[in-house]
């Protein structure tokens, strides 16, 4: 249901609201309401506003309403019989079903409270046009597949698990900065930051769920980890027997100051969310020739490297293996020794770079160049001959260059599995556009 | 105007909640591809379902790496590929190491099966079998929590059907974990059926089971100062005066897995895990045993890891007359490896590799060796174990006891059962009870049993100590997956462990708190994932 009203083009009110019911959820709360309002004065309209020429337009606006997300696996709400085991007895077979997993007869919306401010304007005859957003989202009952802790031989639960906040900034500004008949540039800036932070699990705030990565005041994204500091060098080899460690291993930060590395050194690394990302976007035109670009960026980026995770393992001789300053120690084998700081010695891992794969952060921040584009667009008097309402030839570049300290594939895709990102590639194309 | 507003709006909740409503039918599911579980096992054809899931779960337990149960001892060490270094030298050990959480999740899982089917038990058709499979139940949970309590010491016990999303829980004293295994033994003996071993849990396997976990617990602080005979009496019910007649090297014949003495084991077979027979086999004949050669040999030699070699220690062990030296390992490799099971008469076949035993560690037999088989590599005495450092193919000898000629070439291919418990283990398991009971003599008497059926002397009563036991245990027992458990519960590990294996020295052992890492810790997923933050870590890792 949605209502709108407008007075005098000024004041602008929208009330809304829904009934949604979801399937996927359990009987009880499949059913919710999510409503909302909005606010909007255009302050431009106004009178006062006539005698001044800096805004061409000026619009507030503040919303406050409730979404739902119901995107959960179906039937978890039912101990379906549906994990088959395979067996036999003595050569006959005796296959076995088994729940997959636990059911949750209280599975209900997760449902976000969204308060949003915001303003719209357009200075100096919208040679400058904008917009500036804050936002402040609250999901209450935050749907997940939840792990189950080991003893209770149920490996996941689909669950609300508790409160997340959003809170963040997007900023829009678009300027004309020439403007003439032969030659205009526009260009359109965008900035964002958002912060995400668990508010509470399971109904509390103090307790961290480790094991389902949530913890309370920090990004849903975090990484959690023991902090991977340099190598334990050649003469370092004292200290890092107290650690457990040997020559050529990780060396850590030993967070509680206790000499030893336990499972208390871990630490919130940093998360996947951007501190913050933008874009711009600019576009020349000067008589027939038009020239276009945009560029994106990510700032502040933390990722779990699948790329170095892989191809610096050196477990199985099948793979192929990256070319790094592995640690080499002094040997009789005839190798040269190398010493290093990144990589611990190839083979002689310890169990954190091994097992935590510590060694596997990387700052995957970085400016990408997403598209430039050069056209031209032919004259009217040279259509009329060839018949043609439009001809406009271009070369097109996609993903030219990209600025980053990341070593892997491609910095936007660090963080995805090693099958589903792969590199954006470099594509050339060369084209015209053609209407009759 | 605002009151016409106000009118509108109360018109649209109503029609609103009106929709709501009657949208409720729309909403109905009717789930055909799927049955709820309440639907499912409470009808008799449902519970063998579950009853079935319970036995499948052993794949579970058993069908995958057994660092758990063979890394880290006397018996097997590292070959050319490296192994998770935790488990295998002690040194790293922690509770993330690589393979410390693999009894912890794949037991638990089938603890959680069996309180099901328990609790369904209650709820289901009343049948026949049902006692019957309540009590191999009973037994199948009992045998995770030995593996739990033996692996990791006092561990939670969680015996109801959790329906709820449930956080924490609490860790119980291994004293109390005994406690009820033993109970649920004892009732499951007094449940299960009596025919002979066809798959199916049957009074002689919960016998044996008794037998050794009363064992076990003989050699705690908290045992009772009678549980060695308990153990040996068990032991001699599950005997039953049957003897040891069939000779070893027919209880490894491929296709003999159910014989007269195999009292219990999780079922493969090619049927059953044709579904992916790449993933539903296991991989107990891709250790022991160094690679072979990739897929160019496929169907001709297994796949091999390299892992868990044989040490000099067990080849040591071995005299001339032993049997099982031969039906053990493969000391003779024909140049088809397979054809030592393929083809009846092996007189005509080439010979690729000869691993020499401790009697023929000579020149003059090696060179009458290669006289006769002059293709043949001869690998000498002492060269072919892990702590020589092998690099080449068949470098280290194989056991061939779990070979499965038919299995397709992969590490989880096997199609054979695993042998978990065997009439020869029983008469070990008695022969250990009576010398910790304080009768020696009718110890060795059971020992000598296992001897004789191999062909080698009888021990004498001077010989006859619990290294002794230790020493004809790994004779007879190679790879099957015993021995980290064995020199846990004698209190041998430390000791035996680093004489024997290159990667392991005492020091090794050194923990937390003044602890040694015999126990394993609990693996760092449990306590992550476990909200109740007061769970202990085991004191050798805190």
């Amino acid at each position: 249901m949605r209502l709108n009203y407008s007075f005098k083009d000024r004041y602008l009110i929208t009330l809304s609201n829904r009934w949604d019911g979801s399937s996927l959820l359990s009987e009880r709360n499949r059913w919710d309401t999510f409503p909302s309002a909005a606010l909007a004065w255009r302050m431009s309209e106004e009178d006062f506003m006539q005698n001044q020429n800096i805004f061409s337009n000026l619009k507030w606006r503040i919303s406050y309403g409730f979404t739902g997300n119901n995107i959960i696996s179906p039937y978890s709400t039912r101990n379906l019989v549906n994990n088959q085991l395979y067996y036999d007895f003595n050569g006959s077979t005796a296959n076995g079903f088994l729940p997959g997993s636990l059911a949750n007869p209280n599975l209900a919306w997760e449902k976000t409270r969204e308060v949003n401010a915001g303003i719209d304007f357009g200075l100096f005859r919208n040679r400058i046009e904008g917009s500036v957003d804050v936002y402040d989202r609250l999901s209450d009952d935050l749907l997940l597949d939840q792990q189950l802790p080991l003893e209770s031989g149920w490996e996941s639960i689909s669950a609300n698990v508790g409160s997340v906040r959003n809170k963040g900034v997007e900023i829009s500004l678009t300027t004309r900065n020439i403007q003439t008949e032969d030659f205009t540039w526009n260009t359109t800036f965008t900035f964002t930051r958002n912060v995400n932070e668990i508010e509470s699990i399971y109904g509390q705030d103090q307790v961290d769920d480790i094991g389902n990565n949530l913890f309370i005041g920090e990004s849903i994204d975090a990484h959690y980890n023991y902090d991977f500091q340099d190598i334990w060098q050649a003469d370092e080899i004292a200290e890092a027997q107290g650690y457990g460690m040997e020559e050529g291993q990780e060396k850590l930060r030993d967070v509680n100051g206790d000499g030893r590395y336990t499972p208390e050194d871990r630490v919130i690394l940093g998360s996947t969310n951007p501190d913050w990302s933008g874009s711009l976007f600019t576009t020349f035109k000067y008589k027939n020739i038009d020239l276009s670009a945009s560029m994106i960026t990510n700032q502040g980026v933390l990722v779990y490297s699948n790329f170095h995770s892989n191809f610096g393992n050196v477990m199985d001789r099948g793979r192929q293996k990256l070319d790094i300053n592995w640690y080499i120690p002094e040997n009789d084998a005839g190798l040269p020794a190398q010493t290093s700081n990144t990589y611990p010695e190839a083979g002689n891992a310890g169990s954190f770079w091994r097992n935590d794969g510590v060694g596997y952060y990387r700052d995957a921040s970085f400016v990408k160049v997403k598209n430039i584009a050069l056209g031209y667009t032919f004259n009217n008097d040279v259509l009329d001959k060839l018949k043609l309402k439009n001809l406009r030839v271009y070369a097109n570049v996609l993903n030219p260059f990209v600025f980053t300290d990341y070593e892997g594939y491609d910095p936007e895709w660090a963080s995805a599995s090693l099958n589903t990102g792969r590199p954006s590639w470099v594509t050339y194309q060369l084209g015209f556009n053609l209407k009759f | 105007m605002m009151k016409r507003l106000k009118l509108k709006y109360i018109a649209f909740l109503i029609l609103g909640s009106l929709a709501s409503v009657s949208c409720q039918d729309y909403l109905e599911e009717d789930l055909r591809s799927n049955v709820e579980a309440d639907e499912a096992y409470t009808t008799e054809e449902g519970f063998e379902y579950l009853v079935n899931a319970n036995y499948g779960l052993l794949r579970n337990i058993y069908g995958g790496d057994p660092w758990l149960f063979s890394a880290g001892t006397d018996m097997y060490a590292q070959g050319r590929n490296q192994q998770p270094p935790g488990l295998t030298s002690y040194t790293q050990l922690n509770s993330n190491s690589n393979g410390v959480d693999q009894l912890y999740s794949s037991c638990y899982r089938a603890i959680q099966a069996a309180n099901t089917a328990i609790y369904y038990s209650d709820l289901t058709e009343q049948t026949t079998q049902l006692q019957n499979q309540i009590g191999e139940v009973k037994y199948l949970r009992a045998n995770s929590y030995f593996l739990l309590v033996q692996t990791y010491g006092g561990v939670g016990l969680v015996t109801d059907y959790i329906t709820e999303r449930t956080l924490e829980f609490n860790r119980n004293s291994a004293e109390e974990v005994y406690n009820f295994i033993i109970s649920e033994l004892e009732e499951s003996l007094t449940l299960v059926g009596d025919e002979a071993f066809q798959g199916r849990v049957n009074q002689r396997a919960v016998r044996h089971l008794l037998a050794k976990v009363y064992l076990t617990r003989a050699y705690e602080d908290f045992g009772s100062a009678t549980d060695f005979e308990t153990a040996a009496e068990y032991a001699d019910a599950t005997i039953a005066g049957q003897g040891l007649t069939i000779p070893f090297q027919d209880l490894w014949t491929p296709g003999n897995e159910i014989n007269a003495e195999t009292i219990f084991s999780v079922q493969y077979d090619t049927g059953s895990i044709s579904t992916d027979p790449f993933s539903l086999g296991h991989k107990q004949g891709s250790y022991f045993a160094p690679y072979q050669g990739g897929s160019e040999v496929a169907g001709d030699a297994p796949y091999r890891t390299y892992m868990l070699c044989p040490t000099q220690y067990l080849i040591d062990l071995y005299v001339e007359d032993d049997e099982r030296w031969e039906a053990t390992f493969m000391n003779e490799v024909y140049d088809r490896y397979y054809d030592y099971f393929d083809v009846e008469n092996h007189s005509n076949l080439e010979v690729a590799h000869y691993y020499a035993a401790a009697w023929e560690d000579s020149q003059a037999f090696q060179d009458n060796y290669l006289a006769a088989h002059p293709n043949a590599t001869y690998h000498p005495y002492g060269t072919y174990v892990p702590s020589t450092f092998p690099s080449a193919d068949y470098g280290t000898i194989p056991v061939k006891k779990f070979d499965d000629p038919s299995a397709p070439f992969g590490d989880r291919t096997n199609s054979r059962d695993i042998i978990l418990s065997r009439l020869a283990e029983t008469y070990l398991i008695a022969a250990e009870a009576y010398l910790q009971a304080g009768d020696a003599s009718t110890g060795l008497a059971r020992l000598n049993e296992v001897r004789q059926r191999a062909g080698v002397d009888d021990a004498t009563l001077a010989d006859f100590d619990i290294d002794y036991i230790l020493d004809e245990r790994a004779r007879e027992l190679v790879g099957e997956y015993h021995r980290w458990f064995d020199l846990k519960r004698t209190g041998t590990l430390v000791e035996t462990a680093s004489m024997h294996n290159y990667l392991v020295d005492e020091g090794n052992f050194a923990g937390a708190n003044g602890e040694l890492k015999i126990l394993r810790p609990i693996p760092q997923s449990a306590l992550d994932l476990n909200q109740n933050n007061s769970f202990p870590q085991n004191p050798a890792y805190q």
